[in-house]
């Protein structure tokens, strides 16, 4: 079996929805992303991306946050059955 | 007012904590009535901000805290709501209870916060807010079941409104003196081991010292790169051996299953998701909400980038075009001020001393005042509608090449009216380096101060010419020179991010708020408020300043000098009273003791192409760039009239001399000045803002030096390259 790089935020696409399986990173990044709500559980839906690339705007717990793309690495998604 | 403070010692203290917009200012203006007063904490740049809350026989004061999503803290600025919570800091007394503001849109998310207040042992409140927003959204709370599952009063309000605001009050003196919450949460053993070990090694090592909370241990243990450890290591003798002691600990945490990092935060929001299951519903909302459709317009790839760019130029024409009108009105009255004071006290020290010391000096206090005050409401209504936070991600992009963040656009743009308000305006950037290095290059930008000083000397010496065929040579250069503030910027901005590095990077976190009317209240108040705030900090500053370079600019005075002129006069045969005014003005100008220094100071200018008069204008305008122009006019005779439209200063320039007969100016000599005007620190308004924003002078002398060396070796470059081009 090849080791794939696990999915991150970063990756997802606009308007798709997935879940958070971990924080990965800078401890004090993981404790600030963790703190808006960025548990590990957690549904949230990527709104878009900024016209320029980044940042990139997310749903979580009902409302909308800006993350970089480097914040967005740190965060580890579950594989989507779907 | 001095009745107040002296009540204001023995009455209870409570303080409003909650996430940035939940409403805590709002709240503050409920309880207290608008009346506040504001200092900064020591050491900090946060505000310090505190009322009187007046209810029947009841008197609190409270304390409006800054926002904040959590306690954990890694940077000083932050630290200031976890210490006064815990009563830690010296200047502020212990707290009789805490409120925290929520808001109901967003209830989960505030309320991690909260669940981090009930553990800090205070009798607590939670205010919960925005319930209008709330029921519109068909956001239902059941505010008896969550204060019973919370185990403190929850109290719904309407903080733009005032309702609720008895049943607050009331539930906040029961509060005081009444018991403490019990935490909502279970914490792992192996947390609470680490939490006794830490406490019993401290112990161990400290003897009698003051115990540390298990609360302040906890935070020491989780906080990855907190301000808690700093504090407790660093009064400690054995900081290191501790520091090694708290990473073990960390360690077994780990090896526990648990990542100390996260853990706080995923057992805070399982417990919160608990608390709220019962008393929470939200009618699911099936399609794109009224904001959401908004964002797809305003965030457009190509629209949103229009619109950004319309309401930036609207925002930005509005400030230069709304307050110059008022300007000229505030240097008009002030102008019509000293002329009746001159008129009623004649000539002589007193008058002289009112009307140019003291009068100018106030008039260029408040000539500031329509600037800031409407940058800052414009920047409120954009900040409280929530495009602001829309600007700052659009732009993050551009402005993080040079290490700055997205919100810091806004100040930047502004700086470009006025630096003033544009350092002021960096308070909604929550990075502290990223707002340190934005309120150090916000004076590189153009000012309006800029531009009587690049006028004289563009209209005098740099020719009419067309060139491409269509460019005005003259707008050219002008356009030039705001180009080059900007690049000067954008260079500062790069050396100051690789001087400053941040202790931990902070990261971007920007929440993008539902968008929503703005209230008119808040933006008059905010607008009033930073007027009041940049008078009561800057005022005396600049005040003295003026008083001081006016004295260096009057003094001596032989009453020789006056006659000798006269006697030449008559001699040339000048009688027009106007002519022998002026030059007996501009005789006791050059001979005092500015006009000395500036004279023993012609060496270190000569270098920049410059002769003694350039360089004493030059140190008469440190408290205000656009006074070089005025004094120049002194020095040539021309009576304090003389501004940049003056055809006669524009003559004066162009035949001014060496004393062996070469012209003074030409176009090296000319672009050398504009050149140190473009990144010179000349602003005594701009000296003492940042003094008040960053709340040290060390930032502030920071700023001036850079910009003066910056400024003179810019000039020295350009006019050494220059004549050796020409
Ligand atoms: N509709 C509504 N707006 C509110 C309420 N409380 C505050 N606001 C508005 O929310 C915005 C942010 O409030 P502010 O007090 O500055 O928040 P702070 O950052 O916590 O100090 C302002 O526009 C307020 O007018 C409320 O209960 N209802
Ligand atoms: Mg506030």
């Amino acid at each position: 079996m090849i080791a794939q790089n696990p999915r991150t935020l970063a990756d997802l696409k606009a308007s798709a929805k997935a879940t958070v399986a971990s924080l990965q990173g800078e401890p004090a990044v993981q404790q600030r992303l963790a703190e808006m709500g960025l548990t590990s559980g957690r549904q949230i839906r990527m709104v878009r991306v900024a016209p320029l690339g980044d940042p990139y705007q997310i749903e979580v717990l009902n409302y909308h946050l800006s993350l970089r793309r480097r914040e967005c690495e740190c965060v580890l998604l579950a594989t989507d059955p779907a | 007012m001095a009745t107040t403070q002296a009540t204001s010692e023995s009455l209870p203290v409570i303080a409003l904590m909650g996430n940035p917009n939940a409403g805590k200012t709002s709240v503050f203006n409920m309880l207290t009535g608008l009346r506040r007063q504001v200092a900064n904490y020591p050491g900090v740049t946060v505000e310090k901000a505190s009322g009187i809350v007046r209810h029947n026989a009841t008197q609190l004061e409270v304390l409006d805290l800054p926002g904040a999503y959590s306690l954990t803290a890694r940077s000083p600025d932050e630290f200031v709501v976890t210490e006064i919570l815990l009563g830690l800091r010296d200047d502020t007394k212990p707290l009789d209870a805490a409120v925290v503001v929520i808001d109901a849109t967003n209830l989960e998310r505030n309320l991690f916060l909260a669940s981090q207040v009930l553990e800090a042992g205070l009798p607590t409140v939670i205010a919960l807010n925005m319930t209008d927003i709330a029921e519109r959204r068909g956001i239902q709370i059941d505010s008896d079941k969550l204060a019973a599952n919370l185990g403190v009063p929850v109290i719904p309000i309407v903080a733009s409104t005032g309702k609720g605001r008895v049943a607050l009050i009331e539930a906040i003196e029961k509060a005081i003196g009444g018991d403490k919450p019990s935490p909502i949460c279970d914490w792992p053993d192996a947390v609470n081991q680490s939490v006794e070990a830490l406490s019993a090694e401290i112990a161990k090592r400290n003897g009698a010292a003051e115990p540390v909370t298990p609360y302040e241990l906890r935070r020491c243990l989780l906080d990855a790169n907190g301000e808690m450890e700093r504090k407790l290591l660093a009064h400690h003798p054995d900081s290191r051996a501790l520091a090694e002691f708290v990473s073990g600990q960390r360690e077994k945490i780990k090896v526990s299953g648990h990542s100390p990092a996260n853990l706080e935060a995923e057992i805070r929001y399982a417990c919160i998701a608990d608390i709220v299951s019962g008393c929470l519903k939200r009618t699911p909302n099936t399609q794109p909400t009224r904001s959401e459709r908004l964002d797809n317009l305003l965030t457009h790839r190509i629209l949103g980038t229009l619109i950004f760019v319309a309401v930036m130029t609207v925002t930005f024409i509005s400030v230069f075009s709304w307050a110059a009108p008022l300007m000229d009105g505030i240097e008009a009255m002030f102008g019509a001020l000293a002329g009746w004071v001159h008129s009623a006290l004649g000539e002589g020290l007193l008058a002289t001393f009112l009307t140019d010391g003291v009068i100018g000096g106030v008039g260029s206090v408040l000539v500031f005042l329509p600037q800031i005050m409407i940058l800052i409401a414009l920047i409120t209504l954009l900040e409280d509608c929530g495009y602001l936070a829309r600007a700052a991600f659009l732009m993050d992009r551009v402005l993080r090449v040079f290490g700055l963040g997205g919100r810091g656009f806004v100040p930047l743009l502004s700086s470009f009216a006025c630096a003033i308000p544009g350092v002021m305006a960096t308070r909604t950037i929550e990075c502290p380096r990223e707002r340190l290095i934005t309120i150090l290059i916000a004076p590189l930008m153009a000012c309006s101060a800029r531009i009587p000083v690049y006028t004289i000397f563009v209209a005098a010496f740099i020719p009419q010419k067309v060139v491409l065929g269509f460019l005005p040579l003259q707008g050219l250069v002008f356009a030039g020179m705001y180009f080059f503030g900007i690049v000067a910027a954008a260079v500062a901005a790069l050396v100051f991010r690789s001087v400053l590095q941040g202790r931990t990077p902070t990261p971007f976190i920007l929440e993008l708020p539902s968008y929503k009317k703005p209230s008119i209240k808040l933006i008059l108040w905010r607008s009033f408020d930073r007027g009041k705030v940049f008078v009561q900090s800057a005022g005396t500053i600049i005040l003295a300043m003026s008083i001081i370079i006016w004295a260096l600019l009057y003094f001596p005075r032989p009453a020789d000098l006056e006659t000798k002129v006269r006697a030449d006069m008559q001699q040339a045969g000048i009688t027009e009273p106007v002519k022998i005014e002026n030059a007996v003005a501009g005789e006791y100008l050059r001979n005092s003791y500015m006009g000395r220094v500036g004279k023993a100071i012609e060496p270190a200018v000569k270098p920049l192409g410059w002769d003694w008069k350039i360089g004493m204008a030059t140190l008469a305008s440190f408290p205000a760039r656009e006074v070089v122009v005025s004094t120049l006019g002194i020095i040539y005779n021309l009576g304090a009239g003389a501004d940049e439209e003056s055809t006669a200063l524009r003559q004066k320039l162009q035949s001014a001399t060496w004393p062996d007969g070469r012209k003074v100016y030409n176009i090296p000599v000319v672009l050398s000045i504009m050149v140190f005007f473009a990144l010179c620190c000349q602003c005594g308004g701009t000296v003492a803002v940042i003094k008040r924003e960053t709340n040290s002078w060390k930032w502030a002398a920071v700023a001036f030096s850079y910009m003066t060396i910056l400024a003179y070796v810019g000039a020295l470059v350009v006019y050494q390259v220059g004549i050796r081009i020409s």
